[in-house]
Parts: structure tokens; sequence; C-alpha cells
């Protein structure tokens, strides 16, 4: 009994100690400050001059917090992908930008796992102040389509887009026999299933595959390899014929004439990337764009949202991020969240269709 | 090359770069040493400070970080018996005995030694033959990284202690244990029973945290523990002879190779390397009974892997712009935001900062070497701490890097899950580690076995006719045969004593 | 002796458990399109463990029952400290702690649980005549400050704040 009681007892006490050590620590800070008021009432001698003072400091407040008192602290990017990867790098651009819009520091928060699915989940979960907001592509419509989670974008305040990727492309390595697109189409329709293609299945250029094969009427072997690192690897090595993958992730291959890019699946040529053809002009209708989206929890005030939107658009509009950011040859393009429901809405209708 | 060196060294060589260094080892010793936080969360924490830092400077801390945090394991691994991080499991083993035998000063001397030489080794490796050695690396495909799984899970074997079934069934038990979650490859969620929270499974650091460091403080709890007389160890320089040095050589060296050629390989990585190392030197060791028991060789054998991994795991890195782990994965965003993008032409366009940092990993290690030499006495001092105050301190540790790994409280739960359970483990003479090998290796094995199934669209063959999986699944095979045997001899041995000493009665 | 029926125990146990993991696997979804889909390693784990508890259970019973054949477990219990025997009620409180600590975080808030897990642990662990209640107080509140500051604030890691918040 007594081993029972025994800690039970200093619970309680320790209880009652924190209680008083935070009552103290608030009445300390709350005294201090109407000692301080109290001094410089004394020292301006008036209570006039204290009243003066007091509404100047009070149309202060109003003025540079445009009625929204945010952010208060740090905001945190919940980024449902793995630190290094192009989600990440771009979340992280954007923050290094959006710290000095917002006043607060950004910090990225990996949460991995489920493809993005425990990350956007968080998210959902989390605190509706503004100050928690998942930054995520595509992978958020197509998880619910193909039914991983019952969430969506529809369940989220959406802050807007930031980024668009337009350089999704299939990467062959340099000594491949494939000049173009419609070679692979071509010896693919003649041997069915030969051609060996790597995605994730599930992901983003799974969709891409099964787009392809649908418009060309051919049959590829795809094969799960991984994510973007693995892909690289695995077309290095001469595990796999075609690699779709992000034009902006491989640059370095192109460059040191490892790797050729078969196209990109763009509507119009991009003008970061002018010498890739896209595959609207190669005879494939199918083109998709990456895009990155900012979301907040459902319950977050509109103003908070629109303060954040707003503060997301100055940053896209920056020359110098727009300068960084093209260097991993992404596009910051900005839509608010109206634009990037409809967006989101029209893109999930197409996805739809693609993967039934 | 030797214009780049010396390139590389005068960008290094500045008051304020060596400085970064020192910190970023001090900061990756102190991380390492606390179980719970390893040389990931470091550099993850980190990372964003580095982007106001120039190229170079940013470099010089995360490479300081990533040696000081694998290296900085070894410190509670031999005081405690709590490895500090993945990487320090296996010292554990050898370590914990060797202090409780009171030769701490002596292990620490070892562990310190060859994780010195371990590290060097494998920059210079990196130094010389990444290129190269990043080439074969990607020679190897689903069929060859099934096979090498295989073969290092029949490791299980010799880690099995005394009963070969109950360490087998421990792997089963890691491996079952990796599998709740998403499935490999098409996501479908697996032993979550409808918790969504399960969806992502768990995480490699709460289940090895929770199984060594949370086990033992509950076990440290069954008795009420006293003050105890602070210890004084003896401490002489390394504490072990040229002579005794020499003996280890070889230990230590392929112990090296070992580290270096897990680490290259992608998604092994540092927590296993350690743990193969020992099991080689177990295995090739004359006295493999000693081993558990405070031999210095498991202490070498461990710690010469654990450093000899930082160098393998940055070969694909610098050559190829690949990562092989969380914290290569890390680096390479580094390294990206600070301008520079991985890959076969980082070595021409940017030289100079590729041999700065190999020159940063150079000081780094001696840092390492020099802070945990002059540290030892400190360090040993901490033991004079009473455990009923060390102990909660440590579990709150434990908790808070549980929660840093991913941000999520789930994997605070998670954390305790598996000290209960590692607790039980200890109480029914499981043994633990297997369990590690297992959740680490099981889904390597099984994801790479449906990807090579996806390439050869449904032929097994494949998995048995290329070459390299052939040798290793051989090796696999005479692996488990050899066991086999072994524990029958033993067994018919210690029926043949039990038999004489019942005749004798 | 005891140790025997320890591992009868276990066996079932894992024995009982291979059977529920066997039975989850059939509601693991399938692609129809590969040969080995997601259910194939967990079957085979399940069916794994199942042969080797029984295996181990069988050599124990067969122990149990020829105890002259039982070969001598000379694996040193390592941490004999002394006679002192095992408190399970310590064990017990320790383990009420831990899940109390991470249950009630979320809730109450990192700082002030750890505070007042850090002194009730303190205390627990603790042979009597080394309770100090003032030591134990001043080092707990201290270190659950040091801690949750240097995380929260530096580090920018998610601790819960809880009701300080």
């Amino acid at each position: 009994m007594k081993l029972v009681l025994k800690p039970l007892v200093v619970l309680l006490a320790i209880m009652f100690l924190t209680a008083i050590i935070v009552g103290c620590s608030n009445e300390e800070s709350s005294s201090e400050s109407t000692g301080n008021t109290e001094e410089t009432a004394e020292a301006e001698q008036t209570d006039e001059a204290e009243e003066s003072a007091e509404t100047v400091a009070d149309e202060m407040n109003d003025s540079s917090e445009d009625a929204v008192d945010y952010p208060t602290e740090p905001i945190t990017f919940v980024v449902p992908a793995g630190a290094g990867g192009d989600t990440d790098l771009n979340a992280r651009t954007l923050g290094k930008y959006l710290e000095e819009e917002l006043g607060q520091p950004v910090v990225i928060s990996n949460v991995t796992g489920a493809g993005g699915t425990v990350g956007a989940r968080e998210v959902l979960d989390a605190e509706a102040d503004g100050h928690t907001a998942l930054f995520f592509h595509n992978s958020m419509l197509l998880n619910k389509i193909l039914g991983l989670v019952d969430f969506s974008y529809e369940d989220m305040k959406l802050a807007g887009i930031a980024v668009l990727d337009q350089g999704n492309t299939f990467m062959v390595s340099a000594d491949s026999e494939f000049e173009d697109l419609q070679d692979m189409i071509e010896f693919a329709s003649a041997n069915p299933g030969e051609v060996s293609i790597a995605t994730e299945v599930g992901g983003f250029t799974h969709l891409q595959l099964l787009a392809l094969e649908k418009d060309q009427d051919i049959e590829l072997n795809i094969v799960d390899v991984g994510g973007a690192a693995d892909k690289i690897a695995a077309l290095l090595g001469g595990h796999i014929d075609i690699v779709p993958t992000s034009l902006g992730l491989v640059t370095e291959y192109v460059e040191s004439g490892d790797m050729r890019s078969l196209g990109i699946m763009a509507e119009d040529s991009v003008d970061l990337m002018p010498d890739v053809p896209t595959f609207k002009e190669q005879g494939v209708d199918s083109s998709f764009e990456k895009f990155f989206f900012l979301g907040f929890p459902e319950e977050t005030p509109d103003e908070i949202v629109e303060a954040f939107s707003t503060a997301l658009e100055k940053v896209v509009n920056n020359e110098e991020y727009v300068a960084e950011a093209n260097k991993f040859l992404v596009s910051p393009t900005y839509m608010n969240p109206q634009e990037a429901f409809d967006y989101m809405q029209e893109t999930e209708a197409y996805y739809t269709e693609l993967s039934e | 090359m030797f214009d780049l060196f010396l390139e590389g060294l005068t960008s290094v060589m500045t008051f304020k770069t060596i400085l970064f260094i020192l910190l970023g080892v001090i900061m990756g010793l102190v991380f390492g040493s606390i179980p719970g936080l390893t040389a990931t969360m470091a550099i993850a924490i980190t990372l964003p400070m580095t982007f106001g830092m120039s190229q170079m400077d940013g470099m010089a801390i995360l490479m300081g970080l990533y040696i000081g945090g694998v290296s900085g394991g070894l410190i509670p691994a031999i005081l405690l018996k709590l490895p500090g991080t993945p990487s320090s499991i296996a010292t554990t083993f050898d370590g914990y005995p060797m202090a409780k035998n009171g030769e701490a000063g002596k292990a620490f001397g070892y562990a310190i030694v060859f994780s010195f030489l371990g590290g060097l080794l494998s920059i210079f490796i990196l130094m010389l033959v990444a290129p190269p050695l990043a080439t074969i690396a990607l020679k190897f495909g689903p069929y060859e990284y099934f096979a090498i799984t295989i073969f290092a899970l029949t490791m299980i074997s010799s880690l099995a202690g005394s009963s070969l079934v109950k360490g087998v069934l421990a792997g089963l038990m890691g491996i079952g244990l990796a599998m709740v979650g998403s499935a490999p490859i098409d996501a479908f969620p697996r032993f979550t029973f409808g918790y969504s929270g399960l969806d992502a499974g768990f995480n490699l650091l709460p289940v090895l945290i929770g199984l060594f460091a949370v086990a033992e403080i509950i076990k440290a709890s069954e008795r009420k523990i006293k003050k105890e007389k602070s210890i004084e160890y003896k401490m002489k320089g390394f504490g072990f002879s040229l002579v005794d040095f020499f003996k280890q050589g070889w230990n230590g060296l392929r112990s090296s190779i070992i580290g270096v050629a897990i680490g290259i390989l992608p998604g092994i990585g540092g927590g296993t390397a350690n743990i193969i190392a020992y099991v080689t030197a177990k295995n090739q060791s004359k006295t493999p009974e000693k081993f558990g028991k405070g031999i210095p060789d498991g202490v070498v054998a461990s710690e010469s892997a654990n450093n000899a991994a930082i160098g393998g795991a940055l070969v694909p890195l610098i050559a190829l712009g690949i990562p092989g782990d969380t914290v290569t994965a890390l680096l390479l965003g580094g390294l990206v935001i600070h301008g520079l993008t991985p890959g076969p032409l980082l070595f021409q366009d940017n030289g100079d900062v590729v041999y700065g940092i190999f020159i940063a990993l150079i000081i780094a290690n001696v840092a390492m070497i020099a802070f945990l030499y002059f540290g030892m006495r400190f360090f040993t001092r901490i033991l004079s701490i009473p455990k009923y105050i060390l102990l909660p301190i440590i579990l709150v540790l434990c908790v808070v890097g549980a929660i840093g790994v991913n941000n999520r409280m789930f994997d605070a739960g998670a954390l305790l899950l598996f000290g209960i359970l590692g607790y039980l483990m200890l109480k029914y003479k499981f043994p633990v580690a297997p369990v590690i090998l297992g959740f680490i290796l099981g889904p390597l094995v099984e994801t790479n076995l449906r990807r090579g199934l996806m390439y050869s669209q449904g032929d097994f063959l494949p998995f048995l006719t290329e070459p390299i999986a052939a040798v290793f699944l051989g090796l696999a095979a005479l692996s488990i045969i050899f066991k086999i045997r072994d524990n029958h001899k033993k067994k018919r041995k210690k029926l043949e004593s039990l038999d004489n000493t019942n005749n004798g009665i | 002796m005891v140790k025997k029926y320890k591992d009868i125990y276990a066996s079932v146990f894992l024995l009982v458990v291979s059977v529920i993991m066997f039975i989850a696997t059939f509601s693991i979804q399938k692609l129809t399109v590969s040969k080995i889909g997601a259910d194939f390693a967990p079957k085979l784990v399940a069916i794994g463990i199942f042969i080797l508890s029984l295996i181990l259970l069988i050599n124990t019973i067969k122990q149990v029952k020829n105890p002259q054949a039982v070969v001598v477990d000379n694996e040193d219990d390592d941490d004999e400290k002394g006679n002192q025997p095992i408190s399970k009620l310590s064990v017990l409180g320790t383990l009420g702690l831990l899940i109390g600590y991470v249950a009630l975080m979320p809730l109450i808030g990192f700082p002030i649980m750890t505070a007042i897990y850090l002194f009730l642990q303190m205390y627990l662990l603790a042979e009597k005549a080394h309770r100090n209640i003032t030591l134990f107080l001043i080092i707990s509140v201290v270190s659950s400050g040091v801690i949750y500051y240097c995380f929260k604030s530096i580090f920018h890691l998610r601790l819960p704040s809880g009701i300080l918040g």
C-alpha cells in the first residue's frame, strides 16, 4: 500500500509545485510589465501621456498585423517524403524565402511512410492554427484514387499551388537503341512486354505509363525499382531500359553523357528546357505536370490561410526565388486557393479516368 | 589529382572551417553518445543552419557531425550496455563485459583506435577508388541484393547464443515486425488491423532503442539501485601494447573492408555492418567461445566496421549522386542546396569542394580520436552519477529521439512497446540482436525478391543463374549447412560428456 | 528448472502469434497480376515461426520429462548483483510510469510530464537510503526544462507542449 501511496502523494506534490512555478512565472512577467509601465508613467509624470502612449501602441499593433496575429511561432512544413528528394528540396527552397516574408522560421519536418499518407494524415490531425502545413504533390490525389486513404485535398484548406514541374520525362541510357519516343513505341508494339520501364507502383510515374500504354496500345514490362535515386541507379547499372523521372533530377547525367531524354510530357515546349521535344510533338497524347501544393487542416481560419497565401504569392513572384528554383528545372507558379482547388479537381478527374 | 588535393586543402585550412569541423565532431559525439539521438538526427537538425554558410563550411560541419555521430555511440555501448546509435550494437556485446571486468579503459582504447583506423581506411578508399567501386555497386540489381541479404540473414545463426532455435525465432520475429505497415511495392497495408497509425510500420530507431536501451532500463528497475562506488579505471595511453595492436591487425582490416562494402551497397547501411563484422570475427576466431564475455576482438570488429561504413556510404553519393541511407540522403540534400549536384560530374566541376570534403573527413577523423582520447577519463566519470539518476534521463532522451525520427508521438509508443518486448526477451532468454538483423534485412529480401520477379516477369531462374547472385546464395547455403553440422557436433559432445559423467557416478 | 517452463510459455505464446499472423495474412489485399503478392512473405514467416516454436516446445517438453539429458545451462545471469531478489512490483511500477508518461504527454505536454516522470522514476529506482527528494526535484525540473528548451526552441523538434503551450 505504502509503495503505491507514496508516489501518488509525490505526484500530487509535484503537480502543485509545477502549478506554482507556472503561476509564479506568469505573475512575475505580468508584474514586471506593469512595473515597467508604472516607471514610464512616473517618468512622464502625467496620466494623459500614459493614455496616449497606450493608444499609440494599440494602433501600432493594429496596423502592423492586419487583424490576424499570424504567424506567432515557427511554421512547420510537413513533407511526406524523405530528406534529399525533390519534394524535400522544393519545400526547403520555398521555405527559405517564405521565412523572410512571414518573419517566422519555416521548419521542414519529413514524415515519411506509406506513400505519403502518413504525413498527410499528420497535417489533417494537426492543430488548425496555420502553423502546420502540408507540402505535397500529385500523390495526394493518387492515394485517394487507389484507395489507400479516404481523404484528399477536399478535406483540407488549400493555401495554393507554389511550384510546377513540367519536366516529366523518360530517360534512357546514352547507349540505348531508342533514339526517340517513336523508336521505343515501335519496338514495344512489335515486342509486347519486352521494354522494361521503371516505376513506383501507385506513384505518379505509374500513371504516366498507364497513360502511354492506353494511348499507344502497347504493352510494357512495368517494374518497380523504388524511389528517384533507385531509378537513377537502375538505369546507370543497366538493369532497366527506360526510367520516367523529373528532368531536374538527372541534368547532371545528361551533361555527363550517361543518359538521354526521350522527351517531356508537357503541353508545349518548356522555356526552361527548350531543346527537349515534347511527347505531343512525337505523336503521343499525354501530358503531365507535377504540382507542389500547400494545405492546412480543414478548420484553419480563412484569414490565416489568406495571410499565408498572400505571402506565398509574394515569394513565388520573387525573382531571386524563381532563379534558384529554375536551377532544378521547376517553374514557380502561384495559384490561389480557389484556382488550386479547380486545378486539382480537374487533374483528379483525368487521373481517375486513366486508372480505371 | 594532386593539384585538386592541394586546392581542397587550402579551402579547408582556414580557421573558421576547421572550427566548424571541430564543432561538428563535438556535436556529433554528443548526439551519438546519447541513446536515441543519432547522427541522422544531428545532421537533419543542423542542415537548415548550414544554408547561410559557405559551401565549404557547410560541408565541413556536416562531415564532422557524420564522423562524430557514428563514433560517439561507443561510449554508452561500453559503459552502460546501451548502444548510442544503431552502428554500435555489436560494441555492447564485448565492450560492456570488458568494462565490467574492469577493462573499460582498454575497451575504449581499442574502440577509439580502430574507429579511427577503420574510418581513415574508408576515407582513403573513397578518395582513391570511388568511381570504379561505385560502378561495381551499380551492377547489383534485385537478384544480387536478394542473394546478398539472404546470405546476411544466415548470420543470425551465429548470433543465436545458446539455442539456435531461439535465435532463428528471434530473427523471424524481426522480419515479421518489419512487415507491419505498407507492403513494399504495392503499398497494401499488412498487420495494421485497421489502425492507420500503423500504416508506415515501425521505424528502425524506436525498435532498436526500445529493444536495447529501454529494455535495459526496465531490467535495471528489478532491483533498487545503490550508489555504486566509483571505480577508478586504469588508463595508460590506449591501454594496449603494440603486440596487442598487431594481433588485431587482420581483424581490424577485415572488419573495415566489410564495413566499406556494406556501406557502398545502398540500403543495408551501418546498422548491420557492425553486426556482420562482429559475426565474421567470431566465426573466424580460434576462440569463438570467448566472444560475448569481454574479448577485445569483438570491440575491434564492431568499431572498425561502423566507421568504415561512413566512407563506404559516401562512395555512391560522391561518385554517382546516389544516396545509400538516410544520412547520405540528407547530405545529398545539403549538397544540392549548396549548389552542388552530386553525380558523375561532381569531381570534374567541383573538384576542389570534393577534395575539401575528403580533407574535412580526415580532419574530423583526427579530431574524433583526439576528443575521445582526452575525453576517456571524463566519460568513465559519467558512471559516478548514480544510475537511478542517469537511467531516467537517458530514457527521456530516448523518447525525444523517437519522436524526432518522424515527428510523431506514435514512435514514442512504439519505443515503449519494443522496450517491453526486449525486456520479455531478456527474461525468456531470447537473443535480441537477431531481431534487428531480421528487421533490417527482411524487407530488403522481400522487396528484392518481388522486384526481381517483376524484372524477369515471374521467372525464378535468374536468381540462380546471375553469377553474383548465385555465389551469394551458394555461400548462404554453405553457411547454413556448416551451422547445422556444428550444432549437431556440439550437442553430441555435450551428450557424450554427460554420459561420461553419468557413468562416473 | 524455471527456465524450462519459461520456454514452454514462450513457445506456446509464439505458436498462438504465428496462427494469428497466418490468419491475418488472408485479409491482405493482393494484385492479381503478380505471382508473389503482399501476402506471400508474411505467410512464409508465420509458418516459419510456427514450425520453430513447435520444435522449441517439443524439445523443452522432452527436457522436462527427461531431466538427465538436460545440458546444464551455464550461461551466466550477467547482472546478478548480490542476493537482492527481483522486485516484480518495481518493474511493474516502472512500466506503469513509462506508459503513463508517453500516454499523457500529448495532453499534458512534454515539460510537465517529463519532470513528473523523472522524479517518480528516480524515486522508484533509488535505494531508500539514497532517496533525496530535494535533489531529485531539482534534477527533474531542471533537466526537463533544459531538454525541452534545447529540442523545441533550438532544434525545432515538435515536442508536445500541452497545457503549457
